[in-house]
This record gives C-alpha cells, sequence and structure tokens, in this order.
C-alpha cells in the first residue's frame, strides 16, 4: 500500500513526524504495546453470511455492514458455492452499484474465484468505515445452492 | 486514479519536523502533493446484453449481437475480460466510439477461450482500455458448439472520474 494508503485527512503531520521518526528509532521498551505500521492494514475478511437458496430462487437480499473502527480497503473477491449463481452488487451507503444492469446479475465465476484464485482488483476499493454493502443472489444450479461469498482485503485507519 | 490536494502537507510536499522544524518531504504524498482519493475508481462490471435486455442466447451454430453501453456517469477504464458460456463460442468486438473493431475481420470472429477467462485467471490487458462514457462497445456472437449457447461476456475494470 505504501504511501498511497494514508487516510486523507488523517493523521496531522506531526503525527506522520513522529510515526516516521519512530519507526527509524529504537525498538520499543519492553512492555508497550506492540508497534506497526497502522498504514500498512490489518488483513481482514468480510463474510455474507452463508446464504442459502433454494432450487432457481432469485434476488435473495444479504448486507455487510463495514465495522466502525476503520475503513475497508477491499483487494479480492473470493466465495464458494455449492452450485452455478448470480450476484448483483451495490454499495448501499452511497448508492452505487458495482455491476451495470441489475436485471442482469454477473455470474459467480465471473466475479468470484476460491481463496487460492481469487478474483483480485488491482486498485483496491476504499469502503469507508460503517458503510452497507448489499447483495442479490439468485442461483443457476436448480438445486438448493449454499454461497459463502466473502470481500477480502484490509482495514485501514 | 482521481487526486486531491495532499491534506497532509496542503500541496507543498513537504512537512516540517517535529523536532528540529527543517522541512522534510511529505510521507503521506511523498512530494508529490496530491494524493489520490482511492474511492474513485469503483470496481465495475458490464455484461454485454441484447437489445432486449437479456444475456445473448444463441441457437445451434447461431449468431447473435450485443452492446455494452457505459453509463453517462464516469468514462470506464477496461483492463480484463471474463466470460461464462455454455458452450465454445467466438465474437467480434468492436468500439463504436472510434468506429474501430477490436480485431483485423468479422469474418474471422476470435475464440472465445483467446479473448477471456473467467474471475480466477482473467483475460489482462496489459494497457487498460478508456472507454469513454455513453459510448457503446459491440460484440457479435457466434455459437461454435453445436448447441443452444447462453453467454455472459464481461468488461470488468473501473469506473473513473
Amino acid at each position: 500500500m505504501g504511501s498511497t494508503g494514508w487516510s486523507p485527512g488523517g493523521a496531522s503531520p506531526d503525527a506522520i513526524t513522529q510515526q516516521t521518526t519512530a519507526a527509524a528509532g529504537a525498538p520499543p521498551p519492553p512492555g508497550s504495546p506492540e508497534v506497526y505500521d497502522e498504514d500498512d492494514g490489518r488483513f481482514f475478511i468480510y463474510p455474507f453470511d452463508p446464504v442459502q437458496l433454494t432450487a432457481s430462487q432469485t434476488n435473495v437480499q444479504a448486507q455487510i455492514a463495514l465495522d466502525n473502527d476503520a475503513d475497508f480497503l477491499w483487494d479480492r473477491i473470493a466465495a464458494v458455492s455449492t452450485g452455478l449463481f448470480s450476484v448483483f452488487l451495490l454499495n448501499s451507503s452511497l448508492a452505487v452499484p458495482l455491476m451495470s444492469n441489475a436485471l442482469i446479475p454477473i455470474f459467480g465465476e465471473n466475479c468470484s474465484g476460491p481463496a487460492g484464485l481469487p478474483l483480485w482488483l488491482p486498485r483496491p476499493y476504499r469502503i469507508f468505515r460503517g458503510s452497507i454493502l448489499s447483495a442479490a443472489f439468485n442461483d443457476r444450479s436448480g438445486a438448493p445452492n449454499t454461497i459463502e461469498f466473502c470481500l477480502i482485503g484490509y482495514k485501514v485507519s | 486514479m482521481a487526486k486531491t490536494t495532499c491534506p497532509t502537507c496542503g500541496g507543498r510536499g513537504a512537512v516540517a519536523n517535529a523536532k528540529t522544524g527543517s522541512p522534510e518531504l511529505c510521507p503521506n504524498c511523498q512530494g508529490q502533493t496530491t494524493v489520490s482519493l482511492g474511492t474513485a475508481d469503483l470496481p465495475f462490471w458490464y455484461p454485454f446484453v441484447t437489445p432486449a435486455n437479456a444475456l445473448p442466447v444463441l441457437l445451434a451454430n447461431g449468431t447473435g449481437g450485443a452492446a455494452v453501453v457505459i453509463d453517462n456517469d464516469s468514462d470506464f477504464l477496461w483492463d480484463r475480460i471474463v466470460a461464462s458460456s455454455t458452450g465454445l463460442f467466438n465474437v467480434f468486438l468492436t468500439d463504436k466510439f472510434s468506429a474501430r473493431p477490436l480485431m483485423p475481420s468479422q469474418a474471422v470472429p476470435i475464440n472465445g477461450e483467446n479473448i477471456a477467462g473467467t474471475a480466477q485467471l482473467p483475460f489482462w490487458l496489459p494497457k487498460p482500455y478508456l472507454i469513454r462514457r455513453t459510448s457503446t462497445v459491440t460484440a457479435l456472437f457466434t455459437d461454435r458448439s453445436g448447441a443452444g449457447n447462453t453467454i455472459q461476456f464481461c468488461l470488468v475494470g473501473y469506473k473513473v472520474a
């Protein structure tokens, strides 16, 4: 993430200077809290709670409410399911869809993979703390379908 | 990527050292004076749809047209192609904004497996392709499977300011 991961308007110049100075200086004294670069973010996974679809069920809504402690820098999508599915994603807090047409949800295989081969977002997408992300799932398998659809990335300050 | 004046240094590119007061390169923008907004580039999927607003469904060895119309709120920086289909197909793409085909001849369309992957292993455009807002990209699909074929062919990338 490097320098571009800084939260605009986040730390003051003085705080940044101190952080820089501390990073270049001696290790923290024993007993002090663990020091790590907040800017690097903390790995985090937000799953849509496993969604249970009946055969050919459509428009099953699920939501993720982002924690209030940090923004989320989203850079991967991973999903597993027991059958084929499609999904329509929406950043509800901004009322911004991530797909062009709610009538044409994107097939799961076109927007997600397993953890080993996820869909990467080469430009991570920053989602503000407290935001709500919505998804509408549709079964394409013609059989009951359990889907776990995960947004993977980093909590950043 | 959309940029804004660096809030840390106020666009000066440098900050004062807390102890000595001497100027140092701004650790936020690295002296560039601007930083990325980070929220402006929205990951986005544009599936090709038919005039009836549905996925292309081809008859055996049949042909069908579909299009992507870019929303008028943002240009689209296209960097990947993903597709899923029930059978083999080939495709001929044209950027209608520039009236420029993306392959040499409609008589020799490109096989789907040579132009698209899935989300796990998409076909990457090493140089992302900027498609202007409201412009159209058309596709002419042809079935190669000899059976009915439903195709979801998506341009994936970012809405950019």
